[in-house]
């Protein structure tokens, strides 16, 4: 499994200065991924899941700030680039596929113009056949029907589904490292999302890109992720394998989380579990775990003290419960 | 996938979707009033521009004082003669072509400025934007015809410096819209996407933000039209603007003014010319903006 990395990142600390005061949206987050892998991080809505994924192309705000401690694509160092070199990330190396397909493509415009675009302007000099010829090939890749007739609709005349496939096609037509999917399926019903899924899946294997998987849905986590990271307020508290996670979670969130959604682990009739409370304000994190407040078996140690993380049966995780059991054992 | 192939083949005679300006122009082409004041406009802007064609007069040269202050439906001039026996029809013809290009370039150089600015503005916000903004409204604040009339009085009656004047007090109407709807389009996600895509911002500005806040640009531009052609007028008759011998709508309102209880038709013919066209134009604007309002269609 364990190939050559593409993006390694180790403490990543992306703070908004606002009027209410510091924002520490993602506050050490270490992870990386594998070329041609698929790495899931999963977390509720406000989680710092995007912010991280954005920190990583370096379209944050302008009263953001992104530190880490290590921070590399493909062996090179991107903590300290210049605004014009990131630019230069974007599209090229790291490209990203949004949630709303309705609303990710411009509505004034021909989709011929806006795949050409992104193919004309990461290859320089190249002649307008030519652009054709590729706007239709990766559209032929992506599935969708008849590109030669697509090239000429505006958005607005295609389904949500076949946007997605646009989008899905405009982001791989510079054959990126990596794809960021930010939620890629939320927005479509059932029978399209799996058919992005399987989409998503096949061009990885033809094309060997490294996907980072945006999401809450432990569904799409499930069908197309290699490994996970658990994200909540701001911090990793788990990473595995994906069987390791869904089987085994370590984190009481990650189980809760699970056992939140029907199918993967609860049965037919089982009712399902909720968990507790919301998300932490930002701007006032609770001391110790920043889970406590939520957690079932919150202790006195929760309460005080961050816990750090520890490699427990070869995956990290981030919790005194488990650090006990271990050192019980 | 096999599937969906099949079945859009299927619909896919059915399936002609209307392109985006078709569909403005039918629902322009539906509101009877933006299409007389099209037509109104239209045969205007045919007669002035074929002027030659359509009078044997000289609006300048051919005085000829035995004939001066002629009503209306003499022989040999329709619309009467002025002071100086020149042909009334002749001189409102040859001044529509005055009034309207000067209102076509103030509307286009103004635009052009305010557009570029409010795009600069609403895009990079934050300093920029206050700066720019704070400009719009200090220019805003000014009355229109005063600051005019200081900046004619500054560089000199011609029709190019009207033009220059009208232009300058013009445009931050223009820089408003535009941010505000640049701030509006800015947020949109294919912008976040083209951001993403590592497109340079002068390439996003332009190429895919301006594209989407044109509708109500082009509103603007063409009720701009009608507006300096009507303070273009105002400049002239004031005897700010052009050379008081040209053929010129306000000139003649100015002319007409000695006479106005003894021959009222020498103001109110230039008037009324004045008046069709500004009204065309904005039942045209109107008509645009209606045909871009999707809540407006039934």
């Amino acid at each position: 499994m364990s190939s050559e990395t593409l993006l390694n990142v180790k403490n990543l600390r992306t703070w908004f200065n606002t009027p209410e005061g510091l924002v520490k949206s993602v506050n050490g987050v270490s992870f990386h991924i594998d070329k041609g892998e698929t790495l899931a991080l999963v977390g509720e809505s406000g989680c710092g899941k995007t912010v991280t994924s954005l920190s990583l192309i370096k379209l944050i705000g302008s009263n953001g700030v992104i530190e880490a401690d290590e921070l590399t694509l493909n062996g090179r160092d991107i903590r300290n680039i210049s605004k014009e070199q990131a630019r230069k990330i974007r599209g090229r190396e790291i490209s990203m596929i949004f949630q709303e397909p309705m609303t990710s493509l411009n509505p004034v415009f021909k989709i011929e113009r806006q795949i050409g675009e992104m193919i004309k302007i990461h290859n320089k000099g190249i002649s307008k056949e030519e652009v054709r010829k590729r706007s239709i090939e990766i559209l032929k890749k992506v599935g969708v029907p008849n590109p030669e007739e697509r090239l000429k609709v505006y958005p607005h005349q295609l389904s949500g589904g076949l946007r997605q496939r646009v989008m899905i096609a405009i982001s791989l037509a510079s054959n990126p490292a990596m794809v960021i999917a930010d939620e890629p399926t939320t927005a479509l019903d059932v029978t399209i999302q799996a058919q992005i899924i399987d989409l998503l899946k096949e061009l990885q294997r033809d094309f060997n890109t490294s996907i980072l998987l945006i999401t809450h849905d432990f569904g799409v986590v499930s069908q197309l992720a290699d490994r996970v990271a658990v994200m909540y307020a701001g911090r990793i508290v788990e990473t595995g394998t994906l069987e390791q996670i869904i089987e085994h979670p370590l984190h009481p969130y990650t189980e809760l989380l699970i056992l939140s959604i029907p199918g993967i682990k609860v049965k037919k009739g089982e009712r399902l579990k909720t968990i507790e409370g919301q998300v932490p304000n930002p701007l006032n994190f609770p001391d110790g775990c920043r889970f406590n407040p939520r957690c079932p078996f919150a202790a006195d140690i929760c309460r005080r003290k961050e816990p750090p993380a520890v490699v427990i049966d070869g995956r990290e995780v981030s919790c005194w419960k488990r650090m006990e059991e271990e050192n019980h054992e | 996938m096999k599937k969906e192939t099949s079945k859009t083949e299927g619909l896919k005679e059915e399936f002609q979707p209307t392109p985006y300006w078709k569909d403005i122009l039918r629902q322009f082409l539906k509101n009877k009033l933006a299409v007389l004041g099209l037509i109104i406009l239209a045969a205007i802007v045919i007669i002035c521009v074929f002027a030659p064609y359509f009078t044997k007069y000289d609006p300048v040269k051919d005085m000829i004082l035995q004939d001066m202050l002629l009503p209306p439906g003499s022989e040999g001039h329709i619309l009467g003669t002025d002071d100086y026996g020149r042909d009334i029809w002749s001189r409102l013809i040859y001044g529509g072509r005055t009034s309207m290009l000067t209102g076509l370039l103030v509307a286009l150089a103004a635009g052009a400025f305010g557009i570029l600015l409010g795009c600069i503005s609403g895009y990079f916000g934050g300093f920029v934007d206050t700066i720019l903004m704070r400009i719009t409204d200090i220019m805003m604040s000014f009355p229109f015809l005063i600051i005019a009339i200081a900046i004619m009085a500054a560089l000199g009656a011609s029709q190019k410096n009207v033009i220059i004047a009208l232009a300058i007090v013009s445009w931050p109407k223009f820089a408003r819209l535009t941010r505000s709807q640049v701030l509006a389009v800015k947020e949109q996600e294919y912008v976040e996407a083209a951001k993403v895509a590592g497109f340079k911002n002068v390439r996003i500005m332009l190429n895919h933000i301006l594209p989407n806040c044109i509708g109500p640009l082009i509103i603007q531009i063409t009720l701009s039209v009608g507006s300096a052609i009507l303070s273009a007028a105002s400049l002239n008759f004031l005897g700010l603007g052009v050379d008081a011998s040209l053929p010129d709508w306000g000139v003649m309102l100015n002319q007409g003014r000695a006479y106005i209880q003894t021959n009222p038709y020498l103001t109110t013919i230039p008037g009324i010319a004045i008046s069709l066209t500004v009204l065309s134009v904005n039942w045209i604007g109107d008509g645009i903006r209606d045909a871009f309002d999707p809540r407006l269609r039934s």
